[in-house]
Formats: structure tokens, sequence, C-alpha cells
């Protein structure tokens, strides 16, 4: 009877426990795929000046002198929302497994893009100041070797 | 017998000295790893946050 109940309680288990671990792999690899998908477009708003990368790791729609923020289609406003959700979302899982802040994440993943950054695209410094990016480093070493 | 009570007094004040000095070094020696300890630790947590950066953006970056 006892070996009946630790059965049970072990089948029990593992159906709640299966399921959830393949549906967290499976949300990670649809989402990159979705970002794989709407890197094109989204380089393209960053090259036009349009958008640029903040400091929290997330993308964010570039004002004019005035403060407002410059036009942009509502379709491109969707890839860039639908962009930032995902960020979260992926944030938030590695912040949870390595036992960080969302915050602290974001922090570190915004100083991944800066360094990565396409030369002339929008990045904001940790100071909260937007620049245009320099040319990234390992292009510099390729001229240099020229 | 009176002649050594000085010398036997000077030497228990240098041994209460020795003492208190051996005291003193063991406590510097305990501080010091409860200093260091958190900055390992950040460092550590840091290291590890931006490999799995790199684990999953690490292809979209390189695109």
């Amino acid at each position: 009877m006892k070996k009946l109940l630790a059965l049970s309680v072990a089948a029990l288990a593992l159906t709640f426990a299966v399921p959830q671990a393949l549906s967290a792999a499976d949300d990670a690899a649809t989402i990159k795929k979705n970002m794989v998908e709407r890197k094109p477009k989204i380089d393209a708003l960053k090259k036009a000046g349009t958008i640029g990368e903040n400091k929290a790791g997330k993308l964010e729609v570039m004002k004019d002198k005035d403060g407002k923020e410059v036009k942009i289609e509502d379709a491109d406003k969707k890839i860039v929302d639908a962009e930032n959700k995902d960020r979260t979302t992926i944030y938030t899982a590695i912040a949870k497994k390595e036992g960080s802040t969302v915050d602290k994440v974001a922090e570190l993943r915004a100083k991944q893009i800066r360094s990565k950054a396409a030369e002339g695209d929008y990045i904001q410094n940790e100071d909260g100041k937007w620049v245009k990016a320099p040319k990234p480093a390992a292009a510099e070493k390729k001229d240099e070797k020229k | 017998m009176k002649q050594f009570l000085p010398i036997l007094a000077a030497a228990a004040v240098l041994l209460g000295f020795g003492a208190s000095a051996c005291i003193r070094t063991q406590n510097e020696v305990d501080v010091k790893p409860i200093e260091i300890k958190p900055v390992h630790i950040t460092l550590d947590i840091n290291i590890r946050i931006e490999k799995a950066l790199d684990d999953f953006f690490g292809d979209i970056d390189a695109l």
C-alpha cells in the first residue's frame, strides 16, 4: 500500500514538473525564433536613428529636440513592444535562475549591447546620456591589421 | 626571595603583553575573509549572468 502511495505521488509530481520544464524550454525557443525574425527590422530602425538601446537593456523610441517621440509606424511600434516584452521575459528567467534581480540582469545586458553596438546606432550610457555608438572594438582591430 | 619578586612581576607583565598581542593578531586574521567574501560572490554572480545572457543572445547578436 505504501509503495502504491509513493508511486502515485511520484507520478503526480512528474505530471506537473515535466510539462513545466518543457514549457519553459519551448518558451525560450519560441522567443529566440521571434527575436531572430524581428532582428532585420530592428536593425533597420536603429540605422535610421528611430530607435536606440537604452541603459535598461531595452529598445526605446528616440526623442526629437522638443522631447517628443520620433514618429514611428504602428507596425514598427508593435515590433519594438514585442521585442521589449520578450527581453523582459528572458531577463526575468535569468534573474530567477541565478538568484539575482531583473534590473541587474538588464543592466549587464545593456552593457553587452553597448559593447557590440553597430557604429552610429543610438545607445544610452549608464549616466543616462544618449550617444552614437563608436566603431566596435573588434572592427577597429580588424582595420588596424589591414 | 625578595630579590626575585620584581623580576617575577616584570616577567608576568611581559607575558601579559605577549598574550594580548597574540589575541590581536588572531582577530585580524578572522576579520579579513568576512570583508572579501561578498566581493567574490558578486563577481561570481555577474559572471554567471553574463554567461547566461551570452548563451541566449550570442547567436542573435552574431546575426
